[in-house]
């Protein structure tokens, strides 16, 4: 998948307090492979609303959302599996990981689908962001810090052309940040993937090629 | 296997074993009342001429005035003629009866006794009788007459007579083998017959030759021509109401009470089937319980499956470890059943084995096959159901 284009686009719910002045809504865009973007905005203004339009977990809203030119209006089930398998990856706000897996298999969970990473590459990645010894542990032990990190690597688990990023790490240090930032844009030029992180104004530590508004 | 693993919470283990308890006891009445009908079918649709339900022998009632000759118990052919017109008779024939004397003797192995009787013989159209045994056959050069007499008459003699006598008790088989010297007399002439007894029936109350022989006989010593008094019927419908109805009316009897044997067996028959009903309605229940904790147990899993679809599992996957546990439970409940339906088969055969012969050889495929169907019909309406709800969750 090579761009995602917006035209008009607005949420249903914020359709009227939305601010005119915001450069995603009601606006024209196009995001490229490749390109790295952050998306700054305060609270409510619908950062979160437009990742969920992106990754189809909401369709509520106004105007055009396309994929390489196919109108997500037309998005069946099926498109929308083979988006999450093979052009998006998306770290949720609250991961969304399963509690009852150990860490190992929340990776391998996602892993399998398409068998993207090598089990000494997902280690590998464990041990950069300093968790391995956590690698059998069901991940309702680890700590909140922790399974922000398995939420990362398991966005690494498979192919994508778009990183969709949301506040991703709230709830670490530094200097952990920014190993994983340094691990995440490695990632990113390997594939030749685009990032997209919505932040609440703190652009942690990657390169933008462009910076909106929201 | 993750998907599994994750998946399996929630699952109560209760509410399975209630499922298998409750489908496993449908199922089991239902293929153990198929099973039964089946083994029940060669009584409810029995051929064997004299020995079906189907066949039914009408007799005059014997009055005062019968007995003072004043009137008559043959039946006249206009009367035939009558019967012959009822609607609920498919055919129908008279009995003949020999109208020359009969004397049959035997000297019963092992007694020097020499055992001897009059006797009296009757006949039946051979289509009436469809009697497999290759002995049903008389011809003119051969000197010997078959005999089927009813089985009564053996039991009489085996219980009664023999003991009181003390005579030999005599087996079906044995008494087979027994040759008797039949003489025949009348008319001014006389002969001497070989002869054995070649069949039992239960429902002819009547000691019975071919019908061709005693065609012969009758021309030969006989002394005069006879109307039946006696009528043998095969109706559309042993059952039919109007059949009891006419036959009362015009003083007619029905012998051996073939039409409640009818009866009973079609009441046999909507008892099975009732049964049955039942079994359906357990196993309607149970489904309906099993899709209940299928729809509790994903809602239970409601945000696992949700985000199991956020990472792109399709459908399909999320729904099939479930799928794949109702399957399994089913085809244990088949094979259960399978091994209880024939072990009760096992035993009512014992029981019935007095009564009725059940054919062991007749082990259906039937109902293996309808428990395969129902089995079949049960996991498709659950694997659709699962898919149904997963899919609901993902919207």
């Amino acid at each position: 998948m090579q761009t995602i284009e917006i035209h008009d686009i607005v949420p249903d719910p914020i359709a009227d307090i939305a601010s005119k002045s915001s450069e995603v809504w009601f606006k024209d865009h196009s995001f490229t492979r490749g390109k790295h973007y952050l998306i700054t905005a305060e609270s409510g203004t619908g950062k979160s609303s437009f990742f969920d339009f992106l990754y189809g977990r909401r369709h509520d809203f106004q105007g055009s959302i396309t994929f390489d030119g196919a109108s997500l209006h037309s998005f069946k089930v099926r498109d929308w599996n083979k988006v999450r398998q093979h052009n998006i990856s998306l770290v949720f706000q609250g991961f969304r990981l399963f509690p009852e897996l150990t860490v190992w298999e929340n990776l391998q969970l996602k892993n399998h689908q398409t068998g993207y990473l090598s089990d000494q590459k997902m280690m590998q990645m464990l041990e950069t962001l300093g968790i391995p010894e956590k690698k059998d542990i069901p991940l309702r032990f680890i700590s909140y810090g922790q399974q922000q990190r398995v939420a990362i690597i398991r966005a690494m688990c498979q192919p994508f052309d778009f990183l969709l990023l949301d506040e991703p790490f709230s709830h670490l240090d530094e200097v952990n940040q920014r190993t994983i930032c340094n691990m995440v844009s490695a990632e990113l030029k390997e594939r030749g993937a685009s990032l997209m992180l919505c932040s609440l104004g703190d652009p942690y530590f990657f390169e933008y090629d462009e910076k909106l508004n929201m | 296997m993750l998907l599994w693993k994750l998946l399996r919470k929630n699952i109560v283990a209760g509410q399975l074993a209630g499922y298998v308890a409750a489908t496993l006891l449908g199922l089991t009445i239902v293929l153990l009342s198929l099973q039964f009908y089946n083994d029940l079918q060669p009584v409810f649709s029995a051929k064997e001429g004299v020995f079906a339900r189907d066949y039914l022998v009408v007799s005059k009632k014997v009055s005062l005035l019968k007995t003072l000759k004043i009137s008559s118990t043959e039946f006249s052919k206009n009367e035939m003629a009558e019967v012959q017109s009822q609607p609920f008779v498919k055919r129908m024939a008279g009995f003949t009866a020999a109208t020359f004397r009969v004397y049959a003797s035997t000297a019963i192995s092992g007694k020097v006794a020499n055992f001897g009787t009059m006797l009296f013989f009757e006949s039946v159209p051979d289509t009436f009788l469809d009697i497999n045994s290759t002995d049903w056959r008389w011809s003119r050069n051969a000197n010997f007459i078959p005999i089927i007499i009813p089985r009564s008459y053996l039991t009489l003699y085996n219980f009664g007579f023999a003991p009181s006598q003390g005579l030999p008790q005599l087996s079906e088989k044995t008494i087979g083998l027994l040759n008797m010297n039949i003489e025949l007399s009348g008319n001014g002439k006389d002969a001497v017959f070989q002869s054995r007894i070649v069949g039992f029936t239960d429902r002819i109350n009547s000691i019975l030759v071919p019908q061709e022989f005693m065609d012969w006989a009758n021309a030969q010593f006989g002394t005069g021509s006879a109307q039946p008094s006696r009528v043998i019927i095969e109706p559309h419908n042993v059952t039919d109401p109007k059949l009891g109805e006419y036959f009362a009316s015009h003083q007619y009897e029905i012998a051996n009470d073939k039409a409640s044997a009818g009866q009973a067996s079609s009441f046999l028959r909507t008892l099975i089937l009732i049964v049955m009903g039942v079994g359906i309605i357990i196993t309607l229940l149970a489904l309906g319980l099993m899709l209940l904790s299928i729809n509790l147990l994903i809602q239970k899993n409601h945000t696992k499956i949700e985000n199991l679809s956020l990472m792109g599992f399709s459908t399909e996957k999320i729904a099939k470890p479930y799928q794949y546990l109702v399957v399994i439970l089913n085809v244990v409940i088949l094979l259960i059943a399978l091994v209880l339906v024939n072990y009760f088969r096992g035993q009512y055969t014992a029981s019935f084995n007095t009564s009725i012969h059940i054919d062991d050889g007749n082990l259906a495929w039937n109902y293996i096959l309808w428990g395969v169907y129902i089995v079949v019909a049960l996991s498709a309406i659950n694997i659709g159901w699962i898919y149904m709800k997963v899919k609901e969750i993902r919207k």
